[in-house]
């Protein structure tokens, strides 16, 4: 994957950037300062140099000028002899001098009395008129006058000195000196190595210069912007002392110039410094800060290389492991040991494997449960229908013996007597399958409890009615008592618990009792069943509440149930939101008892129509002149249904399907007031449909019933939307009558009543 | 901008000053060519030693960095243009010329190979155009003859205040003798004096010159300054020593050989000068932007020997002026 370059190279890249830039920002920022900083210290040194100079030159020629004086020793005349003294004394001052080449000396007329020089002629005496001289003019009135600069035959500078004399009688010496010798004042001066010094006259033209051919060639440096701008200082037109920015030297090169006037003769010392060389140190400070810079540059590159390095690398192995664990190797474990949040990511990624293989370990520990768990229910089932069979078969057994004597012909007292077993047969192969149909559901949870509040003392009756005779037939005592309560629960399912628990207790009780009573807790109103019966030992007391299970005891009445009931209990309590309490002493009895919430209005109310006033009613009118269709496409079931149904006193009519029955209600001007129907009719019509369409048909919507053999939770479910009550095949005729009697009268008093779908109260 | 002042510096830093001057180049060899009227001798003369002393400290060391080519014509001025041609053909870097002669026959003998010369107002002599700007392949240093001859004729006069004829040597071929010559006879008027004036061109001539003066004798000689004079320096102060006359000449060098005085300035210091003409010419400079210099100091030198054997002593006002005593 790509990825992977990127990262690094935009971390190297980052670091090295960073970094260079730093240092980038901060050579810059020294460069500028010291750059600034070294400008304006050069200068300084320049102008220091300058006035130095300056002062160099103005004393060089003022000591002349004072020599001079002394030669200008105070003559009381200026007699031949005072003529003769002087002479002498100049010639001590060319002696002195070296720089000065001709004397001369005025008198206060004007004139010149002695001359006397180095290479022209000495004169004495000459009287040549010297007055309009304007060194002689100014010296006159006591001042030193240094003349303007000219040029000896056009190369040797020179310069005229007219000094007073000190006598004050405005006598003169008017001197020639030759400015070559300033040469070496000049010299002298030094910037760095390169740096010379200068001197121009008052015009601009170059008087002294380390080169003295340039003096020699009358050089007129007024061209130079510095010069210039020197000049345009002292006229003072307000140019600022700041190096001129543009200094050049003759041949053009820039140079850091710095000037200082020479007063008093007006002219200026001028020290330069190539720009090169004085920018030499900068240059070079600069190209060192580079090759830091680069070094530094390359320093951080590297060590932004090890660092990315460093960075990308635990990245990597968290994206290269994330990518392993992903492609699901769970076992992989990424190793980083960085102590940062990277290894802490590292450990989250292998904690989120550990626990996905964990999860996966478990799932499939789970699925493995799960599918011994089915396995194992498969098998109880299996083992269950296996063990079953045989319970089952017996009653069928009997039954068809029972249908074969049947045959034979006999007394018809004696075929009363085996019809009655036959039906008693039936009915107990129906409580089978009822208890086996039941737990079904009550898995496939397609049993809701409807919670309503009622008068217990309903559903205690029902329960005595259905075990009196029971116990009776077996020597035991009966007790229920009555109690005035009402509570809030399911009557049905309450009454199926109490059922199950008191058949128990009747069928494990030899001899003595059951008890039936309600105590108040809390709440909750307990109605528990007592029994003297042989108990329950500890360990099986979990047991007994699973399928199938029955308690081994020799006197164990065989044929009597699948060992359902307390699973069937089980189950129902927690629809009803109720506990179960067990308690037993083996050989001594046992007690079961539920709570049931106590309704929080206690008074009397008009009860539902009783349950086991349907008992009465079931040897009542009801179903006499009753019009009922029956849809079934099976032809013996229908027959059957038919038959039960006439022999009630029902005007039945039989139909293979809707169309069928539609078409013979259309021949019958009365609306079916019941219809049982097969759920699975032929041509994969259901029985639903077919009641529908019967009701719309009819145009009012008569009970229903559903008749099925299939038991799946699908019918159930869809047959408890449409609030048709089912009933399963085999059907009891005893059940079938129950449930026709309830449904009339709920249809009656008011509209439809849903069915829990259980097999409402059992016969015994 | 910046790599132009780099290079500048790289350049700079090889010992160039930005006037121009430079020292020698590391590496290089400088080939030169020395022409002399007098004859070359093993032992270099006082003017030669300061020039090599000179060259030495600007860093051309003979045998090491610098050839020079030397070619005399051995005090015979006919054999100098010989001896120009001859040292032009050896294509030297620039030729040295040792005395106004000397630089007549180089400059007759190239125009292009540059002539450092030491000569006497060279502006007079034709060999340049002007001191300022020289012009041509001409330049050098500047003996200064005719202004200061007159002062010559002067401190004689001074020395020897009752003088009255004063024989002058001059020679003929000197281009600037004439106008010297003229410039003396001038002055000469205002200090009332007469000259004898020689021209000395050959040996001969000198020898007839002193004939002469043996026949009139003058009061001093004054001696024109130039090589043949130089030259003649030895036999002049004997004459004048033999005959108890005074001499004024134009160069110590004179007096140290007897003659009594001389005033002008010091050869040595001139031929040192021209050591920096040459490092200037070696080093690229054109010969005729570099102006010819002129001396700045003079000296009065007198040789207290001859002064005794004269018996002359110096009056004050000379003393004064007097710079160097030579025994």
């Amino acid at each position: 994957m790509t990825p992977r370059r990127p990262l690094f190279v935009k971390y190297a890249a980052l670091i090295t950037a960073l970094a260079g830039a730093g240092l980038l920002v901060s050579g810059a920022i020294e460069s500028f300062f010291w750059h600034r900083q070294h400008r304006a210290t050069l200068v300084e040194v320049q102008r220091d140099k300058a006035a130095a100079a300056a002062s160099s030159v103005s004393r060089f020629v003022e000591d002349l000028a004072h020599q001079i004086g002394w030669a200008s020793v105070p003559t009381s005349g200026a007699q031949a002899s005072e003529l003769e003294k002087r002479r002498f004394d100049y010639l001590k001052l060319l002696r002195l001098a070296p720089a000065v080449t001709t004397l001369r000396f005025v008198d206060p007329h004007g004139l010149e009395r002695l001359q006397v020089s180095r290479m022209d002629a000495d004169r004495m005496d000459s009287k040549a008129d010297l007055s309009r001289d304007p060194g002689y003019i100014a010296a006159r009135d006591g001042r030193i006058h240094f003349g303007p600069i000219y040029f000896f035959e056009q190369t040797e500078p020179y310069m005229s000195i007219a000094v007073p004399d000190t006598s004050g009688d405005e006598s003169v010496t008017l001197a020639e000196v030759n400015l070559k010798f300033i040469w070496a004042v000049v010299t002298e001066i030094k910037v760095g190595e390169q740096g010379y010094a200068y001197v121009v006259d008052s015009r601009g033209r170059l008087v002294a210069h380390p080169d003295i051919s340039r003096v020699l060639q009358m050089t007129d440096l007024f061209v130079l912007p510095q010069v210039r701008a020197a000049f345009a200082q002292r006229n003072g037109n307000g140019v600022s002392h700041e190096p001129v920015e543009s200094a050049v030297d003759p041949r053009g090169n820039p140079v850091l110039s710095a000037y200082a006037p020479i007063q008093p003769l007006g002219w200026f010392v001028f020290v330069e410094q190539p720009r090169s060389e004085a920018l030499a140190p900068l240059y070079a400070s600069l190209s060192r800060t580079a090759v830091v810079f680069l070094a530094a540059l390359g320093l951080a590159l590297l060590a932004s290389l090890v660092l990315a390095r460093r960075m990308v690398s635990p990245i990597r192995k968290l994206q290269a492991g994330a990518q392993q664990i992903g492609a699901g190797d769970l076992g992989h474990r990424i190793h980083v040991d960085t102590g940062d949040e990277l290894q802490e990511l590292a450990e989250q990624f292998n904690r989120m494997g550990a626990q996905l293989q964990e999860s996966y370990a478990d799932l499939e520990r789970r699925i493995a449960e799960r599918t011994r768990d089915l396995e194992a229910a498969n098998q109880a089932k299996s083992r269950f229908l296996a063990a079953a069979s045989h319970d089952l078969r017996q009653p069928i057994h009997a039954l068809s013996l029972l249908v074969a004597q049947m045959r034979s012909p006999g007394r018809s007292a004696d075929r009363n007597e085996i019809v009655a077993q036959i039906e008693a047969g039936v009915a107990a192969l129906g409580d089978l399958f009822d208890d086996l149909l039941d737990i079904s559901k009550l898995e496939a949870g397609a049993v809701a409890a409807q919670l309503e509040d009622f008068a217990i003392s309903a559903v205690l009756g029902a329960i005595n009615a259905q075990f009196a005779p029971v116990a009776r037939e077996k020597g035991l005592r009966l007790k229920v008592l009555p109690v005035n309560a009402r509570v809030h629960s399911d009557p049905v399912l309450l009454q199926r618990v109490l059922s199950n628990f008191v058949s128990n207790a009747v069928r494990y009780t030899e001899h003595g009792g059951v008890l039936v009573g309600c105590r108040r807790r809390g709440p909750n109103l307990q109605i528990a069943v007592w029994d003297t019966g042989c108990g329950i030992p500890e360990d099986r007391r979990e047991d007994i509440f699973c399928e199938f299970v029955q308690l081994d005891w020799f006197g164990r009445d065989r044929g009597k149930g699948l060992g359902l009931g307390l699973a069937i209990v089980a189950r129902l309590a927690p629809l009803l939101g109720s506990r179960i309490e067990l308690r037993s002493v083996p050989g001594r009895g046992s007690m079961f008892a539920i709570d049931v919430p106590l309704a929080e209005a206690q008074d009397e109310r008009k009860a539902a129509a009783p349950l086991w006033g349907h008992h009465e009613r079931a040897h009542g009118t009801l179903l006499r002149g009753l019009f009922a269709v029956v849809v079934d496409d099976d032809e013996t079931a229908l027959a059957g249904m038919q038959g039960l149904l006439d022999s009630w006193g029902c005007l039945t009519l039989a139909a293979r399907g809707s169309a069928d029955a539609l078409a013979m209600l259309a021949q019958h001007d009365r609306a079916p007031e019941l219809v049982i129907c097969d759920y699975h009719l032929a041509d994969g019509e259901d029985g639903i449909e077919a009641i529908r369409r019967i009701q719309a048909a009819a145009g009012c919507s008569m009970p229903a019933i559903l008749v099925t053999g299939d038991a799946s939770p699908e019918v159930l479910r869809v047959a408890r939307e449409h609030q048709h009550p089912v009933l399963r095949k085999p059907v009891a005729p005893a059940k079938l009558r129950a449930l026709l009697n309830q449904l009339l009268v709920e249809h009656e008093s008011h509209p439809r009543r849903g069915d829990h779908g259980l097999s409402p109260s059992r016969n015994v | 901008m910046k790599t132009f002042s780099l290079i500048t510096l790289l350049a700079l830093s090889l010992g160039c000053s930005p006037m121009g001057w430079c020292a020698a180049q590391p590496g290089k060899v400088y080939r030169i060519g020395y022409l002399a009227l007098t004859p070359i001798v093993e032992t270099p003369s006082s003017q030669r030693a300061a020039f090599l002393r000179a060259m030495g400290k600007l860093g051309y060391v003979q045998g090491k960095n610098l050839v020079i080519e030397y070619r005399s014509a051995e005090s015979n001025v006919e054999l100098l243009p010989e001896a120009a041609a001859d040292l032009v053909d050896q294509k030297p870097a620039l030729i040295f010329a040792a005395g106004a002669p000397a630089a007549w026959a180089a400059k007759e003998a190239t125009r292009t190979i540059p002539i450092v010369m030491f000569a006497a107002d060279p502006v007079a002599n034709g060999l340049v155009a002007s001191l300022a700007k020289p012009g041509g392949n001409v330049t050098g240093l500047s003996f200064l003859q005719i202004r200061l001859s007159p002062k010559r004729l002067e401190l004689v006069k001074e020395a020897f205040p009752k003088a009255s004829r004063v024989a002058v040597l001059w020679t003929r071929n000197h281009p600037a003798h004439a106008e010297e010559l003229k410039a003396v006879g001038a002055r000469a008027k205002e200090l009332s004096l007469t000259l004898q004036p020689f021209d000395v061109t050959r040996v001969a001539d000198l020898e007839q010159a002193f004939a002469r003066m043996n026949a009139s004798r003058p009061d001093a000689i004054l001696v024109l300054f130039d090589y043949r004079t130089l030259i003649y320096r030895e036999l002049i102060a004997d004459f004048a020593a033999r005959n108890r006359l005074p001499t004024m000449f134009g160069s110590p060098e004179s007096v140290e050989t007897g003659g009594l005085m001389s005033y002008g300035p010091g050869l040595a210091e001139l031929f040192a000068r021209a050591a920096t003409f040459v490092d200037r010419i070696l080093n690229g400079a054109d010969p005729a932007t570099l102006p010819v210099e002129q001396p700045t100091r003079f000296e009065l030198v007198v040789n207290r020997r001859t002064a005794q054997s004269l018996g002359f002593s110096i009056p004050e006002p000379l003393l004064l002026r007097v710079n160097v005593f030579i025994e």
